[in-house]
């Protein structure tokens, strides 16, 4: 059983998603809520409507809480939280009914579950979608078949199990094989085959590496000296003390720019006298440098007083950069996807906008993980 | 690798999913109502359910038709719309009649029917963009039971799960559009950033190999410059520094083929010219593996044993060296030897460029790695273990 999600194949696929996790939330509070009105006349315990009504908006407001890309990516356990106080919605609209309840398709404790249930997709493998559907499933034909002699139509009463679980039934299957097509399709991505070109902005490429000092010290000041000597049919005093001079400015710049990490190169002012930037992964480096030109592009930041700070011990790394936010900018919306991805890529991130109006965004990882991607 | 999926994927990959998703969504609709009729057709005497089941089978089968490869055929998915169109208008007319507890237009064995054929139109939909498909559905799925229900006296009712379900699909798809266009604004910055630090990755490697270059040639030849009385330059300290600039201008790529031209590049020119400096070197071990090295490997590996005995031969104070090679299948491993003062390498001072750059950096520049063992009085060994391929 594969336990790869989308979510984590592809950050900014849940973002997308959790927008309709929330508008399929909104839906299924209003028709719990409308359809309990509307059904009164079934209900003969309201305390117990009450609590079904409060287990469906838990439920709810607990998905919509656990799907923020400041919190992803959507763990097992909130799977299992939403769907059980969506269970205990179910079974609490039941009993508030028992004895009471006429018509089985009026019925909102199934069709809230199951709209909740369809937008599972994008957060967890597909069998544990299916093994969550079944398990209501089950529970809801049971609640139906039990209250099978109350009901008003005329049909054996394996109908009523079967249908009030078809809501369920339908859209944890439909959720399931979504989930399995968008982890194929994005495993088949990482994998290599097919890759499309990325985007890049207007076409644009990556900009060009700024030459080492070292080079262009070369380039401008030795070389020349060098093809002059090797031309020349005598040598000077000035010569040789110039020779001098070079080598000590090219030995120099030579240990300075051995001495410059990556991030240096990208950020005025690092903190990273343990050399942690260094062992960075690939994915992790690509990742900080679009969140530090997001930072530096956005506006809403004052980047010329971003600071990097790396620190840490052999078995974990932390990366912190600290940098002010100009006034009556919220940088909360625009950070969100760049929060979900690096949550796919280090071992923590945690950002916190501190009363000063400074940002600082925390990312931990292993300097010693091999084969970081 | 990008760091995120591309956009240019991303609408292609989701539509295909909804449709794997429509699809089991309708398969489950239709299966439970057959199960639903089956149990009724075994449990009531009088009913003949048989011809519904069997239209419910055709609708699956028409689901499982336009979810096939064939169903992206127009003539085909035009022909299963065709069928559908006809088959639920005979479950509506077989239905309505027959069964007690269907009073109207929207009872729940004809929703369910309905509300697979509606999401089938949406299996149908991965290959367009609009939602015409998921609308013609809606009609063909409404309009005939509708139709049939009035004819039959049955009534007509609002079926609002169906009507449900239609409106879901429809924004779904337009707010797919909507709000991929904002959540995923940011991945041409990230897919930049992953390009970007892979050009940075690549000029850190050049300039890996340029560094030991620099180290290994042109600082010589400014020492050797800088230490000349003055006056007329030998010939041959000309020559050098000609082929010393000839490294730089044969720019980055070629920078170790031509470096090896100026300093030897393998080993037994290594070993050359470290005995020319007065050190005695003792060489054991599976030497020809060197050769059969890659060529960029090879010289690069040869010119970092160079250095390491240029190191011996000016730090060590000791006169002999041992060089050691041993081979497998995957890697090669050189080690040198020496029983000289040893250092502490963390005391190193930064300005020791032929252990970091000449040795560290080319080996590094072709997938290798650096072990030094050391400490004072005790002598140094330093390995480099460079991949085969």
């Amino acid at each position: 059983m594969r336990n790869d999600t989308a979510q984590e194949l592809d950050p900014l696929g849940g973002i997308t998603a959790r927008l309709f996790a929330i508008g399929a939330v909104a839906v299924a509070l209003v028709v719990a809520y409308s359809m309990s009105v509307i059904t009164a006349a079934q209900t003969n315990n309201v305390w117990l409507e009450m609590g079904a009504l409060a287990a469906i908006t838990a439920s709810g407001a607990y998905y919509i809480r656990a799907v923020s890309p400041f919190r992803a990516p959507f763990p097992r356990s909130a799977q299992l939280v939403v769907c059980l106080l969506a269970l205990a919605a179910v079974v609490l609209d039941s009993a508030a009914q028992w004895g009471s309840n006429t018509v089985v398709r009026d019925d909102w404790g199934p069709i809230a579950l199951a709209i909740l249930t369809l937008t599972f997709g994008s957060w967890r493998p597909g069998w544990e979608i299916l093994a969550c559907t079944l398990f209501c499933a089950a529970v809801i034909g049971a609640l139906a078949y039990a209250q099978a002699d109350h009901f008003a139509a005329d049909v054996p009463a394996i109908v009523f199990a079967v249908l009030p679980a078809t809501p369920v039934l339908a859209t944890g299957s439909a959720a399931s094989a979504f989930s399995r097509s968008l982890v194929d399709t994005l495993i088949a991505w990482r994998s290599g085959a097919g890759q499309p070109q990325a985007s890049a902005p207007d076409g644009e490429n990556p900009p060009v590496p700024s030459k080492a000092s070292h080079l262009v010290h070369l380039d401008d000041h030795v070389f020349p000296f060098l093809e002059r000597v090797a031309g020349a049919s005598e040598l000077s005093v000035a010569d040789g003390e110039r020779a001098r001079v070079l080598a000590r400015e090219l030995r120099t710049l030579l240990v300075i720019d051995a001495e410059r990490s990556w991030l240096s190169r990208i950020v005025r002012e690092v903190d990273d006298r343990h050399r942690f930037a260094e062992r960075m992964g690939e994915a992790q480096r690509g990742y900080l440098r679009a969140v530090l030109a997001h930072l530096r592009n956005s506006g809403a930041f004052d980047d010329g007083r971003m600071r990097l700070m790396l620190h840490g011990s052999e078995w974990e790394a932390t990366c912190t950069i600290i940098v002010p936010c100009r006034p009556t900018h919220n940088p909360r919306v625009q950070l969100a996807p760049y929060i979900a991805v690096g949550r796919s890529v280090f071992g923590t991130v945690a950002w916190n906008m501190g009363h000063d109006d400074t940002l600082s965004i925390t990312l931990t990882f292993d300097p010693n993980a091999e084969n970081q991607t | 690798m990008s760091l995120v999926f591309p956009n240019a994927l991303a609408a292609t990959t989701t539509s295909l999913a909804l449709a794997k998703g429509s699809f089991w969504f309708g398969i489950v609709c239709l299966s439970s109502v057959f199960v639903s009729l089956l149990a009724i057709q075994t449990d009531r005497a009088g009913v003949h359910a048989w011809p519904a089941l069997a239209a419910l089978a055709v609708l699956a089968a028409l689901g499982v038709l336009v979810a096939s490869d064939l169903g992206t055929r127009p003539a085909v998915y035009s022909a299963a719309a065709a069928v559908a169109l006809v088959t639920i208008t005979v479950y509506a007319a077989l239905l309505l009649p027959n069964l007690r507890s269907i009073d109207t237009s929207d009872a729940v064995f004809l929703s369910l029917p309905k509300i697979a054929i509606v999401v089938f139109g949406m299996v149908v939909a991965r290959q367009f963009t609009g939602i015409a498909s998921v609308v013609v559905a809606f009609l063909i799925a409404e309009v005939p039971v509708v139709t049939v229900s009035l004819l039959v006296g049955q009534g007509y009712a609002f079926d609002v799960p169906a009507f449900s379900c239609f409106a879901a699909l429809v924004l779904i798809i337009t707010l797919l559009k909507v709000s991929r266009r904002r959540t995923r604004a940011s991945e041409p910055e990230l897919s930049l950033a992953s390009r970007e630090d892979r050009a940075a990755a690549e000029a850190a490697r050049a300039e890996h190999v340029t560094s030991a270059m620099v180290h290994d040639t042109i600082l010589n030849e400014l020492a050797v410059v800088g230490t000349t009385a003055p006056g007329a330059l030998s010939e041959s300290a000309k020559t050098q520094i000609r082929r010393s600039l000839a490294v730089r201008r044969a720019g980055a790529t070629r920078i170790p083929d031509a470096t090896a031209a100026v300093l030897g590049g393998d080993l037994a020119a290594a070993v050359e010219q470290a005995e020319a400096l007065g050190l005695r070197v003792s060489v054991a071990g599976e030497v020809a593996a060197v050769e059969s090295l890659h060529p960029r490997i090879s010289v690069a590996l040869s010119l970092a044993v160079l250095q390491c005995l240029t190191n011996v031969a000016a730090h060590a104070q000791t006169s002999s060296a041992e060089l050691t090679v041993v081979a497998t299948d995957d890697e090669v491993c050189v080690m040198v030897i020496d029983s000289g003062v040893g250092f502490v390498e963390s005391e190193m001072t930064g300005d020791r460029l032929g252990l970091r750059q000449s040795v560290r950096g080319r080996i590094d520049a072709v997938g290798g790695s650096v072990q030094v063992w050391t400490s004072p009085g005790a002598g140094t060994a330093v390995s480099m273990l460079v991949p085969r391929r």
